[in-house]
């Protein structure tokens, strides 16, 4: 490769708080990508989209009170998990409208309680993400939270994967299937804390479906679906922070939608049921035919 | 379990308990009731057939014994707890087609190789002698051409094929079956049921859950005929097959749906039946 364009790569990150940038982003969206690819096999997705909302009064709360963030996230998390299962079970209402009740209702609060503390920068860091800014307590907090989260999915990888694929199986052999969701959504309400810096809450919801949804539509089995959308996600992590850095634009919007063009690619030339794939496969066909 | 038990393990003298031994078993959702008070052993060494019309509570039956749902009564396998049962890896199932989500990225061998994550360790990875277990139970089933093949791209028949290898590379001393004949092709057919014999043979239980009667009379040894959650009979197939119990069971209906081991037409997967050995035709990675 060209000197002068290496250059140009890695000029960004000789700033300091481009480094920083680029560690939280890097652990935050290597444990989503991990993450997203039960949640995505498993139709958990909106399972993801509700968590990542439900701890924004976890989040406020903990900040009122000095507490890690990590820890009122971890709490109203797990507490809105078992809210929508409480709610099913007492109720007759549809699994998407049990999340939508209680992940929008724990937002709500969750605005109201920012909207009564001083100081409302901090929402729009919440809600947003505030790469640019980050604190070495936060480094170190996202480092040891995705830290935990990725060696938890990596250990239990061939467990959490036999129960996304056949619970009743792994029922019979004597795993507990219950006892691995809950560590997935354990998981998940860390997860969501690591990437609350990155991107956000908002687009935390894409950093936890996208990759796996793309690696879905490349790879065939489990290691190297895992592998893709790692992979992926590290490239888009990059491009979409150099992007930031020479656009002057949201570091987070960059890096998430260099994730959705990195899916559009697989939905294209994916060799799964990529449109081209399948259009090729067409031809042929019709020519055979014909 | 005490450490004594735990020792003895897979080696348990179990003829005496019987397979599976229910007592009032009952099984309830919410104000439905699914199955009644039944009590019943199921001898080790057998082949039994669980036959019912959709509704008699034969998947209730099966669920409760694995322990899935909850339930009314006792069940005990093998002369143990169902949970003993389950961590001695003792049980092996094998799902219905339609529980299956045939898109997931796993492969035959991948499939076949969680039978034996029973015997590994936290981070289930194969020793050799796992390895060999694997590769001699896709054999035995015909299908070391397809072990690189993800699931999907297989036939309903090699797709159950796979998983009666599964639960072969398990070497569990009870199977339970949930339709393991439908949607499946002759050759798969006649594999499965060899295989269940042989197994059959060396002293294992097989359980199979069969909505119809085709072809039951002569794979198993004895009947298990539901009816409305409620045990009609069980016995020998002469003994419990009777017009009149087959017309209390299966009302007006056609119990002999389709010819003789033939699963009904409209089957799902009934698409490659009759074409062994052929797969997805637009596939053509994986090692073949």
């Amino acid at each position: 490769m060209d000197a002068s364009v290496l250059d140009a790569i890695l000029a960004p990150f000789s700033y300091g708080f481009m480094q920083r940038a680029l560690i939280v982003t890097l652990m935050a969206a290597i444990a989503c990508a991990l993450l997203s690819t039960w949640l995505v096999q498993m139709g958990w997705s909106l399972m993801g989209d509700a968590v990542s909302h439900a701890v924004l009064p976890g989040v406020a709360l903990a900040y009122i009170l000095g507490l890690p963030f990590a820890i009122g996230a971890a709490v109203f998390g797990i507490g809105a998990v078992a809210l929508i299962g409480g709610v099913r079970a007492a109720t007759r209402i549809k699994a998407d409208a049990a999340i939508g009740v209680v992940f929008t209702t724990l937002f709500a609060l969750g605005l109201v309680i920012v909207s009564v503390t001083p100081s409302d920068t901090d929402l729009q860091h919440i809600l947003f993400g505030n790469v640019l800014g980050v604190s070495d307590a936060d480094i170190a907090q996202v480092l040891i939270v995705g830290g935990v989260v990725c060696a938890s999915l990596l250990v239990l990888r061939r467990d959490l994967t036999l129960v996304a694929f056949d619970a009743g199986h792994a029922h019979a052999i004597g795993l507990r299937p219950r006892i691995l969701h809950a560590v997935l959504l354990g998981a998940l309400a860390l997860t969501v804390v690591t990437a609350l810096q990155a991107v956000g809450i908002i687009l935390v919801v894409a950093m936890l479906i996208i990759p796996g949804a793309t690696a879905s539509l490349i790879a065939v089995r489990w290691d190297a679906l895992l592998a893709w959308s790692v992979g992926i996600t590290v490239v888009a992590s990059l491009v979409g922070l150099m992007g930031a850095f020479w656009l002057d634009i949201s570091p987070g919007g960059a890096v998430v939608l260099t994730q959705g063009l990195a899916f559009g690619l697989a939905l294209l030339f994916g060799p799964r049921r990529g449109l081209v794939v399948r259009w090729a496969r067409a031809r042929r066909h019709a020519v055979h035919r014909g | 379990m005490s450490a004594a038990a735990k020792d003895e393990g897979r080696m348990c003298d179990t003829a005496d308990h019987g397979a599976v031994l229910t007592q009032g078993l009952g099984v309830h959702y919410g104000e439905v009731r699914a199955l009644t008070d039944v009590t019943v052993r199921i001898g080790s060494g057998e082949i039994t057939g669980l036959v019912g019309v959709n509704g008699s509570g034969k998947s209730s039956m099966l669920a409760a014994v694995l322990g899935r749902v909850p339930h009314e009564g006792s069940v005990r396998i093998l002369g143990r707890s169902p949970k003993e049962a389950r961590r001695a890896g003792l049980v092996a199932s094998v799902p219905q087609a339609e529980a299956v989500d045939w898109d997931f990225p796993v492969t035959v061998r991948d499939v076949v190789t969680t039978g034996r994550y029973g015997r590994m360790g936290l981070l289930r990875i194969p020793r050799a002698v796992d390895r060999t277990a694997v590769d001699e139970a896709i054999g035995l089933l015909g299908l070391t051409q397809l072990a690189g093949r993800q699931i999907g791209e297989l036939s309903g028949g090699q797709r159950k094929r796979a998983f009666v290898a599964r639960a072969i590379a398990q070497d569990a001393e009870l199977l339970l079956l949930d339709e393991p004949f439908a949607g499946v092709d002759r050759t798969s057919e006649a594999a499965i049921t060899d295989v269940l014999r042989s197994l059959r043979d060396r002293g294992r239980s097989v359980v199979i859950v069969h909505h119809d009667l085709s072809g039951v009379a002569e794979l198993v040894d004895r009947v298990l005929l539901l009816q409305r959650g409620r045990l009609l009979h069980h016995g020998p197939p002469a003994e419990t097959l009777t017009a009149e119990r087959i017309a209390e069971a299966f009302g007006a209906g056609r119990p002999f749906a389709g010819e003789p081991g033939r699963p009904p037409a409209g089957e799902p997967g009934r698409s490659f039946a009759g074409e062994p050995g052929r797969t997805h035709p637009d596939r053509t990675d994986g090692q073949s």
